[in-house]
């Protein structure tokens, strides 16, 4: 089952996965971030949103 | 203290998380765009890379790029992943000038968007890292 955005000011529950974020809130979600991307433009297209990937650890090493 | 042609970068973890605050920079690939997009800044990476996919939805034309015979290799070894190399403009917090950028564009969403050295580093004087004040600070 697909898990829906929080929407809130926690990234716990999206690790690994690609979000584009308004401020401090989640406002897309998706392991494509293309899909990210057209969710964004579609939902937000006026508003400043940055898109990142969740790292899946805490700690990161891009081995 | 800060002059202009030095900008200093506040290092972000992820909200609410217990991650460690990181080296990162946002960059968009249009000034006008409303998206943009969070980049690890990593002084031990020879290249940047972005997966394609982001790269597509951007319209970038690789219809007559091929992937790299030899992709980069990770310090735990090979990449699995196709990578087109395809230079691109960016913007970011250093000023309203373009930095154009070969990016290696990797046929994978699990890779994390990085911004290294070659045809990023070297596009400023000193590039420094102040871990006790958790600051990027990227001087021309």
């Amino acid at each position: 089952m697909k898990k829906k955005h929080s929407g809130k000011k926690d990234l716990q529950s999206h690790k690994g996965e690609w979000v584009a974020m308004k401020g401090n809130k989640v406002v897309a979600r998706s392991d494509d971030p293309g899909k990210v991307m057209n969710i964004v433009k579609e939902k937000f297209p006026n508003v400043e949103t940055v898109i990142l990937k969740v790292p899946e650890k805490n700690q990161v090493l891009l081995l | 203290m800060a002059n202009s042609r030095e900008v200093i970068i506040k290092y972000e973890s992820y909200p609410n998380t217990d991650s460690l605050k990181r080296p990162t920079i946002k960059i968009k690939f249009n000034p006008q765009d409303k998206q943009s997009f969070s980049c690890l800044v990593d002084s031990g990476a020879d290249c940047s890379i972005f997966p394609l996919s982001i790269g597509e939805k951007l319209e970038i034309d690789f219809s007559e790029s091929d992937p790299l015979e030899r992709p980069p290799q990770q310090m735990s070894g090979k990449m699995e992943c196709k990578c087109y190399p395809k230079a691109t403009s960016i913007y970011g917090p250093w000023g309203k000038e373009s930095i154009s950028l070969e990016i290696l564009w990797a046929d994978s969403n699990e890779i994390n968007p990085v911004l290294g050295r070659r045809g990023f580093f070297d596009k400023f004087r000193e590039v420094c890292f102040s871990e006790q004040r958790k600051e990027l600070i990227l001087r021309k």
